[in-house]
């Protein structure tokens, strides 16, 4: 808990001096740091005790910390550029003009952000362009398989 | 025994919702989990009270049971509202071109749909031929707001506008 405290104050303190902290690989590398430093804490406290107990604490608080990062990368990934929340700020912005809503404008975006995601899947050697035919990779194929299986799990069908 | 606990609830939870999706209770995924994955895990807080008390393993099983469980909605999340992961569904199916990507994954329908799902979830209402922000919405908004500001020290870009 303590740990987690003071990642979260670290980050609030730093991310206004160190810009690097509010790009996705900085916010990701710190992150991962912040459950290093736990994991090595905790395996040399599990060294020198190695009770059930002390066991039972390490998991505790890694599984902690794993909550508290996914929470924070979560949000920050809305916050950075959710289509959903950028689609309700339009609208709103829109009826604050006393305008309708602009329809062409989020088909747009959602154009950019198709093309986004696609380069970032390219990127990451997910899928592969080669001759104007895009297609999954080895790794694209096993990501969209457990992908897939998810949403079979949850009865999640997409429409586009 | 508190590991394998945590464990074997979350795969009681993951198959109680696949059962209860199937039999069309209605609601979405986020709340049928938080109903069956509460009950299960409050059978798992159960067992381990009787079995350790209130003490630390207590605690690890609970906190391993909430850590998978918050890891299993965000997959389901992103699989049902990510556009990367839609693009990935897409090409399981084989190769496409561009051309074919644009119509097969067509941005009038990820507009379409991203309004029906926020008009579902209670955060837009129709407004005559248009939309507009219902309370929910608006709060939403403003804490996103607050949010961005924190993590990224900007607002949201403007859409439809140069």
């Amino acid at each position: 808990m303590l740990h987690v405290g003071i990642n979260l104050a670290l980050y609030t303190a730093l991310r206004l001096r160190i810009t690097w902290l509010t790009s996705e690989r900085g916010i990701l590398l710190y992150q991962a740091l912040s459950f290093v430093v736990l994991i090595i804490a905790g395996f040399a406290s599990a060294s020198m005790d190695p009770s059930v107990e002390v066991v039972a604490g390490l998991v505790a608080a890694i599984a902690l910390h794993g909550i508290y990062s996914l929470s924070f990368l979560e949000l920050w990934s809305l916050a950075e550029g959710s289509y959903s929340l950028s689609i309700l700020e339009h609208i709103e912005q829109a009826t604050r003009r006393g305008e309708a809503v602009d329809a062409s404008g989020l088909e747009g975006l959602g154009v950019s952000k198709k093309e986004q995601r696609l380069g970032s899947l390219e990127r990451l050697g997910l899928i592969q362009d080669t001759a104007d035919q895009v297609s999954l990779t080895h790794g694209g194929r096993k990501v969209a398989r457990v992908l897939a299986s998810v949403a079979w799990s949850a009865g999640v069908t997409r429409t586009e | 025994m508190w590991l394998v606990s945590a464990l074997f609830a979350l795969v009681g939870a993951v198959i109680g919702q696949v059962v209860v999706a199937r039999l069309h209770f209605g609601g979405g995924f986020v709340a049928r989990f938080l109903l069956v994955g509460g009950a299960v895990g409050l059978v798992m807080a159960g067992s381990l009270v009787r079995a350790y008390g209130w003490g630390v393993e207590f605690w690890a099983g609970v906190l391993v049971y909430a850590f998978a469980c918050e890891l299993y909605v965000f997959l389901v999340t992103l699989v049902d509202s990510s556009i990367s992961v839609s693009l990935l569904l897409l090409l399981r199916r084989g190769s496409s071109s561009r051309a074919e990507i644009d119509h097969l994954s067509s941005s009038r329908a990820m507009v379409a749909s991203r309004l029906e799902k926020l008009r579902m979830n209670g955060l837009l209402r129709r407004a005559g031929s248009s939309y507009a922000l219902t309370g929910r919405g608006l709060r939403l908004l403003v804490l996103f707001r607050v949010l961005r500001v924190f993590f990224h020290r900007r607002p949201l870009p403007a859409i439809g506008r140069p």
